[in-house]
């Protein structure tokens, strides 16, 4: 009894262990996918000690406009004490080097975007679960007939590894994927929610220019998405271009007549450009939609009618 | 000793109204723009939604059981709680990395630190120190 129990421990641990539920949906269809695709000149440094991290962000960055060397990253992302680089550094050097970091987490949107010329930088678990060796490369190819994936990996150019190996290593990484875009550039498939989140870490990283042009390539892509309009009002405005900041806010408005925060920042950036007419309106009309954050409104509007008070000399 | 007793009454007026003004919510008043990460939380949803989301994610449910807390019970009580309450919770969630809102994976260190702080929070552990505990029960 004890022993069939033992078997089936040690069976159904195995079988959790041999899962590579995507490698096996790639083998049932291609998902439309090329049966090999590789980026076009991939951007190679070979990593010096424990520095992959550099490595492998430098290398996608390099590829995507970026001038710079691995070495100019180990500040920005090398942890001296944990040997290694933090997935959350990695995503900031990205942001502060103004590319959108768009992550990617299924194996078929991994394999299209190198199918669609883009490397990306994947962080695999090349040890166990327990006894983890945390390993970022880039992929620049594959191949479904040989099965396997090409990386850029530590100081081994175009490193093979079958396909299945990758997806073990890679799930045990936490299916963790980024994609070093420039503004104006979409991933395919593209989300949108993913998209302008994406953006909006470039533009808390205060590349306000870069955060600026890609918000304006997402709103010509979505219109009515909000988050687009007013990351593009936003960055105008710390760009100090406060009649373009106007009128990203003034869209965000027609298209969503609901929203009170769009209403305050066309409000806001109306009063300083001495237009207290309109201000005032926009304000008002925050204050009646309300909401959480009607206080500030309500200090918008009071703003509005002293500078209108102190722009006429006093006079009311 | 001369010097409090004389200075006793205005110093404990200055306390009083320190000590007061410490614990008052702290309320954006000034004239601002809204800024995008602002935008962004208020897209995700109200507060109780996403706390809601947050526990009917299936690794979240998991991790629970593993823990030994039932999923059904935690969300017995977050319904049983005040919006007030609810804000204290969503904001945990919120710390979690940037851009990995609900519906991203994340690290598995970070997710049962929050979900401990969560249902410390709820009463159904006690593991941190810093946390009352208990403290938004429904009684």
């Amino acid at each position: 009894m004890a022993k069939r129990l033992l078997l089936a421990v040690i069976l159904s641990l195995t079988a959790a262990a041999c899962a590579t539920p995507q490698t096996d949906d790639l083998r049932r269809g291609s998902h439309g996918l090329p049966a090999r695709a590789a980026v076009a000149k991939p951007v190679f440094f070979a990593q010096r000690t424990k520095e992959c991290g550099p490595a492998a962000l430098a290398m996608a960055l390099v590829h995507s406009g970026v001038r710079l060397r691995p070495e100019d990253l180990v500040a920005e992302v090398y942890n001296q004490g944990r040997e290694g680089s933090l997935t959350p550094a990695v995503l900031a050097a990205v942001r502060r080097h103004g590319r959108i970091a768009y992550p990617l987490n299924n194996l078929t949107d991994l394999l299209r975007s190198v199918h669609r010329g883009r490397p990306a930088i994947v962080l695999q678990n090349l040890g166990l679960r327990l006894l983890p060796r945390w390993h970022y490369a880039v992929i620049v190819g594959y191949d479904f007939g040989k099965e396997t994936v090409t990386l850029h990996s530590g100081r081994t150019e175009f490193l093979e590894m079958a396909l299945e190996t990758f997806e073990h290593t890679w799930a045990r990484g936490g299916h963790w994927a980024l994609l070093t875009l420039r503004p104006g550039e979409f991933p395919d498939p593209v989300d949108e929610g993913v998209y302008v989140r994406a953006v909006a870490g470039v533009e808390r990283a205060g590349r306000a220019g870069t955060a600026a042009k890609a918000y304006g390539a997402a709103v010509q892509r979505w219109p009515d998405n909000l988050i687009a309009w007013m990351g593009l009002g936003n960055s105008l405005y710390r760009l100090n271009r406060r009649r373009a900041a106007a009128a990203a806010f003034r869209s965000a408005t027609l298209r969503h007549p609901g929203n009170a925060a769009a209403f305050n920042n066309l409000a806001h950036v109306l009063g300083e450009l001495g237009r207290f007419g309109e201000a005032e309106a926009a304000a008002r009309k925050a204050i009646a939609l309300g909401g959480p954050d009607v206080a500030t409104y309500r200090a918008t509007l009071r703003d509005i009618l002293a500078r209108r008070k102190r722009n006429s000399g006093g006079k009311p | 000793m001369k010097f409090l007793t004389s200075y006793r009454r205005p110093l404990a007026a200055v306390l009083v109204v320190a000590m007061t003004s410490l614990s008052l919510p702290v309320v954006p008043v000034h004239a601002a723009m809204v800024g995008t990460d602002r935008v962004i939380a208020q897209d995700e949803g109200l507060p109780r939604d996403r706390v809601a989301a947050f526990l009917k994610r299936e690794d979240v449910r998991a991790q629970m059981r593993d823990l030994g807390i039932s999923p059904a019970e935690a969300e017995a009580r977050v319904a049983a709680l005040s919006d007030a309450e609810i804000d204290k919770i969503a904001g945990h969630i919120d710390e979690l990395p940037a851009g990995q809102g609900v519906g991203a994976i994340i690290g598995a260190a970070v997710l049962i630190f929050i979900i401990l702080l969560i249902t410390d929070l709820l009463g159904l552990t006690h593991v941190f120190g810093f946390t009352k505990k208990g403290s938004l029960n429904p009684s």
